[in-house]
């Protein structure tokens, strides 16, 4: 039997990503206003984007 | 306008005291496997009374229905989604969609007594699905739920791999996509990788170790889940298609 490579898992994350996953999940959900206030202030819209994969797709009836 | 939008949603559910989970994408940002998502999932008890109350929050919310059926027990009961648009200030058009059921989950009072409170500094706190019933939900038909899910489970295993339990071992051992990191799992722990191919005959390659294969089986094994969510829903399309016809193409 082979013997296994050994990976550093902390390469498998990007800092940004560490530094994401570093916050409390209270803290995550309070930075996303952040991106809302970002997202409105450039005209984001709030309806999300049609979804072709989800089982729900077709039965639309009106936008 | 409210910079968080669904905030506002959450806190005017939690005013009518309508008892419900946050899933979906805000909770996988609480897991910390997004950092924005527009979608306002939940997954709610099917009573009468708390519909009762769902109509309530969702009339504050200037929220109309979008697609079929109506909001009744019974269609939720038997795995129907109900998806609302919001017309109130600071969520205009915000969609919030609704469930009673999770394709592989357990029934709501299960969910209910493993969810995860979350306390929002000046917002109170918010009921969000548990982990694990998190990982469960997102083996759907689509591919974003299963970016998802591999984020979620990948994150887990690297922000808990300093002297994991047992158990835990075992569930990333279930739940892992990630044929690297399963590798380097079943090269650690001999005893529970053994334990879990019983039942995911995957991870032999992960023992072997080829990555090739295991990758091409996780592949395998991705594309069956699909399938059955594919199953799962098809019955209830038809039967949404019936009640399109029955009422005409019309807004509810």
């Amino acid at each position: 039997m082979k013997k296994p490579k050994v990976i550093d898992t902390s390469v498998l994350l990007m800092d940004e990503e560490t530094e994401w996953l570093s916050l409390t999940p209270a803290k995550r959900f309070l930075e996303t206003t952040k991106l809302w206030k970002l997202y409105i202030a450039l005209g984001g819209n709030l309806d999300p984007e049609p979804d072709p994969q989800s089982p729900f797709y077709p039965q639309r009836l009106s936008s | 306008m409210t910079p968080n939008p669904i905030l506002k949603v959450l806190s005017t559910l939690k005013d009518y005291r309508v008892k419900c989970l946050l899933i979906g994408g805000q909770a996988c940002i609480i897991y910390g496997a997004a950092e924005f998502s527009r979608d306002s999932d939940f997954v709610i008890l099917a009573t009468h009374k708390n519909l009762e109350r769902l109509q309530k929050a969702l009339k504050c919310l200037r929220a109309k229905s979008i697609y079929f059926p109506p909001l009744e027990t019974n269609y939720l009961k038997r795995g129907h989604a109900r998806h609302f648009r919001c017309g109130a200030q600071g969520v205009e058009g915000l969609r919030i969609d609704v469930l009673a059921k999770l394709r592989g989950c357990e029934e709501f009072d299960k969910l209910w007594l493993r969810r995860k409170r979350v306390r929002i500094k000046d917002n109170g706190s918010i009921d969000v699905i548990s982990f694990r019933d998190l990982v469960q939900s997102k083996k759907t038909q689509r591919d974003k739920d299963w970016l998802m899910l591999k984020r979620l489970v990948d994150n887990d295993i690297v922000l808990n791999k300093t002297d994991p339990k047992s158990e835990q071992i075992k569930w990333w051992l279930r739940e892992c996509r990630n044929a690297e990191l399963l590798i380097e799992l079943a090269g650690k722990y001999h005893k529970e990788t053994e334990t879990v191919s019983i039942n995911r005959p995957l991870l032999f390659f992960a023992i072997r170790p080829d990555k090739q294969k295991l990758s091409f089986e996780l592949q395998k094994e991705e594309t069956n889940e699909r399938q059955k969510d594919i199953e799962y829903w098809n019955p209830l399309k038809k039967e949404l298609e019936v009640l399109r016809h029955e009422k005409g193409i019309q807004e509810l």
